[in-house]
């Protein structure tokens, strides 16, 4: 190789060669059995039963995440079928479309949209005021409002949402999105089986905070799973107004019950919507 | 038979049997198949980029030249193949997002060795680089470089004769050589 010879002449076998060095690495599976994991997966074999027939797996973050993704891809990736995109309504204006229109035309109508947008603008901003100072003396949650918590979890590098029934493990990081219909105020939990309660949401504070409308919205604070000899759940609250968060706390201890089998039950709250989820069970 | 919705990717006994047999229409047409699903698996995992091309691209000749000689049981090639990529996924994503660093013992160095600097430079850029062509061409770089396969053999697997792999091995070559002048330039 020339080292004298500058990097803005490459000649095409200096590419030939970086193109051989490429960092990679060698990909030979160390996994014994997993050919015999594939056709049990395709069989539907539930990743608690894999583990019983084949013990390494328990041992191998990559055959766990591997089958976890497996599972979560088995009606996503790999299926042609997609829903096609849908026809757009007869009376969106084709972009496409050649038309021949007047700069006076589009310059008077630039205008009007301007104008419209900004008195909408205007009108949103004194509706969201309003709605800002009249919904805050509320205390029963709207009936028609819909709240939702959704669990990511972070393992091993790769990140996958926690369905229902599936549990967290020891070390795997945490982060919280919520669903609201209406802007409200939430206040996470963590709930064990001895009834501890510690708040995950928000850190700061002691009071419940407030969060806009939305769908999926990512919580900033997250958590850490630390081993435990208990059962564990993730409690969300929502509630129409602000609301002390010990105050909250007492609340649930009145009502949260811990039943068989690992049941959480938590007696319904007129001031708040509630969401629970399982992250452990022990059995 | 197939494990795949809608019946796109067919991989049966059939099939086995003639890659078993090393039939190079059916290897073709494996190749043309299950290179997108393959594709589609390690992107969700790794991202869009040269790193799920390399996954794919090594795992499918790994599969055709290797491994399809010791499924027990072919019916479930799919399901292999599928698992494989996932695995080979998660480790490559685990190895980029810990940053650790390549052991030597299990990297080859054909090329011999180069000058560090010049090389630390030119090894990002080259991937960088490399994302701009198609995956196809990719693909067939990656098995000449990395499998070091002729490109009559190249040309059985992917598609398309030497001739027209020698062409697409020379404006590949033609094309990273000139972006990685250009970055090279842009950054002096």
């Amino acid at each position: 190789m020339d080292k004298k010879t500058p990097i803005a002449k490459l000649p095409v076998s200096r590419v030939e060669d970086l193109l051989r060095q490429r960092p990679f690495y060698d990909m030979a599976d160390d996994c014994p059995h997993t050919e015999e994991i594939a056709n049990a997966l395709a069989d539907g074999t539930t990743p608690a039963e894999l583990e019983k027939r084949f013990p390494h797996v328990q041992q191998c973050d990559i055959c766990k995440a591997s089958i976890h993704l497996f599972n979560q891809m088995a009606n996503e990736i790999g299926s042609p079928e997609q829903k096609p995109a849908p026809r757009p309504a007869k009376n969106v204006i084709s972009l496409s479309k050649r038309t021949r229109v007047s700069r006076r035309t589009v310059f008077v109508f630039s205008m009007a949209a301007v104008l419209l947008a900004g008195l909408a603008a205007g009108v949103g901003f004194v509706i969201w005021q309003s709605q800002q100072t009249q919904s805050q003396p509320d205390t029963l949650v709207p009936k028609g409002a819909s709240y939702d918590l959704e669990i990511a979890v972070s393992r091993n590098g790769l990140g996958f949402p926690l369905r229902e029934g599936e549990m967290v493990e020891t070390g795997d990081r945490l982060g919280f999105f919520y669903s609201a219909s209406e802007g409200s105020h939430m206040a996470l939990f963590h709930v064990d089986g001895q009834r501890q309660m510690t708040v995950l949401y928000p850190v700061e504070g002691k009071r419940t905070a407030f969060v806009q409308k939305g769908e999926r919205i990512r919580i900033r604070d997250g958590a850490l799973v630390t081993p435990s000899t208990t059962c564990e759940w993730i409690v969300a609250l929502f509630t129409p107004k602000e609301t002390s968060l010990s105050r909250l706390i007492s609340h649930l201890r009145r009502n949260v019950r811990v039943g068989e089998n690992c049941n959480l039950k938590i007696t319904d709250m007129d001031t708040a919507r509630i969401k629970v989820q399982q992250i452990r069970k022990i059995e | 038979m197939e494990h795949r919705k809608g019946g796109i990717l067919q991989i049966g006994a059939e099939m086995v049997a003639q890659l078993r047999q090393g039939n190079s229409d059916t290897r073709q047409r494996f190749w043309e198949e299950s290179f997108d699903a393959v594709l589609a698996i390690c992107s969700r995992i790794l991202g869009s980029g040269p790193q799920s091309i390399d996954v794919t691209t090594d795992l499918l000749n790994d599969f055709l030249f290797h491994y399809v000689q010791n499924l027990k049981n072919p019916h479930g090639a799919w399901s292999y193949l599928k698992l494989m990529a996932i695995r080979r996924a998660v480790r490559e994503r685990q190895r980029m997002m810990t940053g650790e660093p390549f052991d030597d013992q299990q990297m080859d160095y054909p090329g011999g060795e180069m000058d560090d600097v010049e090389t630390t430079v030119l090894l990002p850029k080259l991937n960088q680089c490399l994302a701009l062509l198609t995956p196809k061409a990719q693909s067939t770089v990656r098995l000449k470089y990395r499998q070091g396969m002729s490109n009559e053999q190249i040309g059985h697997v992917v598609g398309g004769s030497k001739q027209y792999i020698g062409r697409l091995l020379t404006q590949s070559l033609a094309a990273l050589r000139e972006c990685l002048q250009r970055k090279a330039v842009a950054n002096g």
